[in-house]
């Protein structure tokens, strides 16, 4: 059972909406200063690493009109950013190799905590919030012996992890918490590095890791099959049926035409998800992020090198559709079924609707649509 | 079960995509107006540079595609010196749009099947070893080409049958060698006319596209994506060129040093390559009358122009006394080479600096990724 039924095109007429609103002078002739809570107050916060021209590294977060929220200054490239579920604070997690987390108060922008990894570690880009948000998860990499980890971290308190475990395998990367809310979902990407230069590309195994957050043992690990192995498993979703999509990246030959998504359902194999030839070659090898959307039925892989953003339809384990977005790989769903948000590398962020074939951009002021946002982004409901 | 999401993160609010256009009909009021005319910098670039440099490159593969075909009915050190003149030259023509990496070339991946490189794990070095083990009668049509290995369908392949040392006796042999040498830039040249003819029929449609208004596929910022894409083709290659073309082959020092990732290395065309993409990168920059150089100039920052032209301008003269082989210059000039490297990077920030006060959102490099 799905939450909406079938998958026909929905009627909706943005294009005459449009037309109407820009046709109001009332409206037309407002003010936007960019600090200005709008007098219904905010009802989105959509957060995201993001780099300027003169390539400052910054956290910015906005409200659903494109307003600024919040803009703090990052000491290097940023990856991945985590919506606290319950108070007004974002992590946002250095990219690998990465050697701080911040901890950032959404609301008032003051750095609340800088994380920084133990001494002969370092962040792999992603990192979560438990589910009752007092601790945060984040993957990490183990420089000597070259092997994942995964550690908790109170949120109120500095020091070492309370817990450090086996990710399982090498090159953690996004993780995820099962619906189950006490499985933690690790992508191994399985490529071990040395900064950023690959060194195992011929032997990698990347694998999917469900591992029991109270115990830290793997009750569940799926591997590629032996010709896939080069599919590096980086980022990934999971909807509440506990169905992840992955998003892969090939590292092997130019000329292959690999299945770059896959789906997992707990006790089966991983099923490589293939687009239609042209599109497969497209997305040239390389997907960067993966969301649901709020149906769970419906998910989105970007493949941002592609300029394309892919959909999939979980009821049928297959292609859906492909939009157009340069550069495009940050993602997240709105609170619609069969809607999303992407963003861009080129300062884009657009609405997208996938069944209708629809996508609309976000008129951004100059100061965020000048910025490169990064690979990923997180989204908020404000319940005020 | 429902699939939703139980985060609680996205409860329902109506009328989200309403919210986007509201928005957007207020910022198009404040967005700063941006007086630079975009669509005659496109039509000016893609006229004047794109077109003609697509041309000379289908120019030159005819002309390397018939020498080649000579070459088979007569392998002897005349038609092979032809046809090596005839596979630098067209090589050069496409160093000279190789920087061009969006549109027709993209189509088929022809981008790499022309020039598949860098190939750090020899793939095409293995591939054409085993073409050539290949029976005599075996025919190199469409069909063969549609299944071979990019790394053989283009200027890398063609370069090791022609210009190893002993390419004239194996051309000669009973073999494939020949042929495989005269089908490979048969279809270098079919790529280049397909390239050239497929932009000679779409630039006015893409041209065209870029100046509708009332566009969903409009972006938020001012600058049309094909501006982007082609000041990308500028600023983008630049970058390539410092880490890839040099920086990879300089290696950790004057004794440590990698010659055969150099690109062309066999036919010592490294530096002339680097040289006819500087020039392309040059031409790119400047125009005739709606170029990057004149806008920079027009909005006020005709410092940036002048130091760009002062950055190419060095270069220039930098490369000058180097020649055309890199593997001979790393012996003779290495301290030279890097010296080049540094002022890349210089040309690569005035660049940059050009992007931001032009308001250019470039975006990630074509590569980056995590």
């Amino acid at each position: 059972m799905y939450s909406w039924g079938s998958i026909a095109v929905m009627e909706t007429n943005r294009r005459k909406l449009l037309q109407l609103l820009a046709g109001a002078p009332l409206l037309a002739a407002l003010p936007t200063p960019a600090f200005a809570t709008s007098s219904t107050g905010d009802q989105l916060l959509i957060a995201s690493a993001a780099d300027d021209a003169q390539g400052n590294h910054w956290l910015i977060a906005m409200n659903e009109m494109g307003e600024e929220r919040l803009r703090h200054p990052l000491p290097d490239r940023a990856h991945h950013v985590a919506a606290h579920p319950n108070r007004p604070l974002l992590a946002v997690v250095a990219r690998r190799p990465g050697y701080y987390i911040d901890l950032v108060a959404s609301d008032t922008g003051e750095l609340v905590r800088r994380i920084e990894p133990q001494e002969g570690r370092h962040f792999y880009g992603h990192a979560i919030f438990t589910p009752d948000g007092q601790g945060l998860l984040a993957t990490e990499m183990d420089v000597a012996s070259g092997q994942g980890r995964v550690t908790l971290r109170s949120l109120d308190q500095a020091g070492a992890p309370s817990k450090d475990m086996s990710s399982g395998g090498i090159g953690p990367h996004e993780l995820l918490l099962a619906p189950d809310q006490r499985t933690l979902i690790v992508a191994n990407g399985g490529i071990l590095t040395d900064g950023r230069d690959k060194l195992n590309i011929e032997t990698m195994q990347p694998s999917l890791a469900y591992i029991d957050l109270e115990s830290g043992e793997i009750t569940e690990q799926r591997f590629l099959a032996e010709q896939d192995h080069q599919l590096s498993i980086r980022h990934m979703d999971v909807n509440a049926l506990g169905e992840v999509i992955i998003a892969l990246q090939y590292q092997g030959d130019l000329d292959d035409d690999k299945a770059l998504v896959a789906l997992h359902r707990r006790g089966q194999q991983i099923k490589l998800l293939r687009a239609p030839d042209a599109v497969n070659r497209e997305m040239t090898q390389y997907c960067g992020s993966a969301r649901f959307d709020n149906s769970g039925r419906i998910a989105a892989v970007s493949a941002p090198r592609g300029n394309l953003i892919t959909f999939w339809d979980m009821e049928t384990d297959s292609f859906l559709t492909s939009m157009r977005a340069t550069d495009g790989c940050g993602l997240a769903a709105t609170s619609e079924d069969a809607s999303f948000i992407a963003s861009t590398g080129r300062g884009n962020c657009y609405a997208l609707y996938p069944l209708e074939d629809y996508r609309e951009a976000m008129m951004l002021p100059p100061g965020l649509s000048s910025l490169a946002w990064d690979n990923h982004m997180a989204i908020k409901a404000l319940t005020s | 079960m429902n699939r939703s999401k139980q985060t609680g993160l996205i409860p329902v609010i109506t009328g989200a995509g309403a919210m986007f256009l509201l928005s957007g009909v207020l910022h198009s009021q404040i967005a700063t107006a941006n007086d630079v005319d975009w669509s005659s910098y496109n039509r000016e670039t893609i006229e004047q540079d794109i077109l003609p440099a697509y041309a000379r490159f289908a120019e030159q593969t005819e002309a390397l595609q018939s020498t080649t075909a000579a070459l088979c009915s007569a392998a002897d050190a005349e038609h092979l010196q032809q046809a090596q003149d005839a596979f630098i030259a067209a090589q050069n023509a496409w160093q000279g749009i190789s920087a061009v990496q969006f549109g027709p070339v993209q189509f088929l991946m022809r981008n790499y099947s022309i020039q598949y490189w860098p190939d750090r794990k020899s793939i095409g070095r293995r591939q054409l070893q085993s073409t050539l083990q290949m029976p005599a009668d075996t025919q190199f049509d469409q069909e063969f080409f549609h299944q071979a290995s990019v790394s053989i369908k283009g200027f890398p392949a063609l370069e090791q049958l022609l210009f190893s040392e002993d390419a004239l006796d194996k051309l000669n042999r009973e073999g494939v060698d020949c042929r495989l040498t005269a089908a490979i830039a048969t279809n270098v040249n079919e790529m280049a006319q397909g390239i050239y003819s497929d932009w000679q029929s779409s630039s006015e449609e893409m041209l065209s596209q870029e100046s509708s208004s009332d566009d969903d596929e409009e972006s938020s910022s001012d600058v049309p994506e094909l501006s982007v894409n082609l000041m990308k083709s500028l600023v983008e290659p630049i970058e390539l060129i410092r880490d890839t073309k040099l920086l990879a082959v300089l290696g950790r020092g004057a004794e440590a040093t990698y010659p055969h990732r150099a690109e062309s290395w066999l036919s010592e065309q490294s530096l002339a390559n680097i040289r006819t993409n500087l020039d392309a990168a040059h031409a790119l920059y400047t125009g005739e009358s709606a170029g990057l150089d004149q806008m920079l100039r027009a909005q006020g920052h005709g410092e940036i122009a002048d130091q760009i032209e002062a950055d190419f301008a060095q270069l220039n003269k930098e490369l000058e006394p180097l020649g055309d082989s890199l593997v001979a210059a790393l012996e003779t000039h290495y301290d030279e080479l890097k010296t080049l490297t540094a002022s890349l990077r210089k040309l690569d920030e005035s660049l940059n600096s050009a992007m931001q006060v032009l308001g250019v959102q470039l975006g990630f490099n074509s590569r980056d990724g995590d």
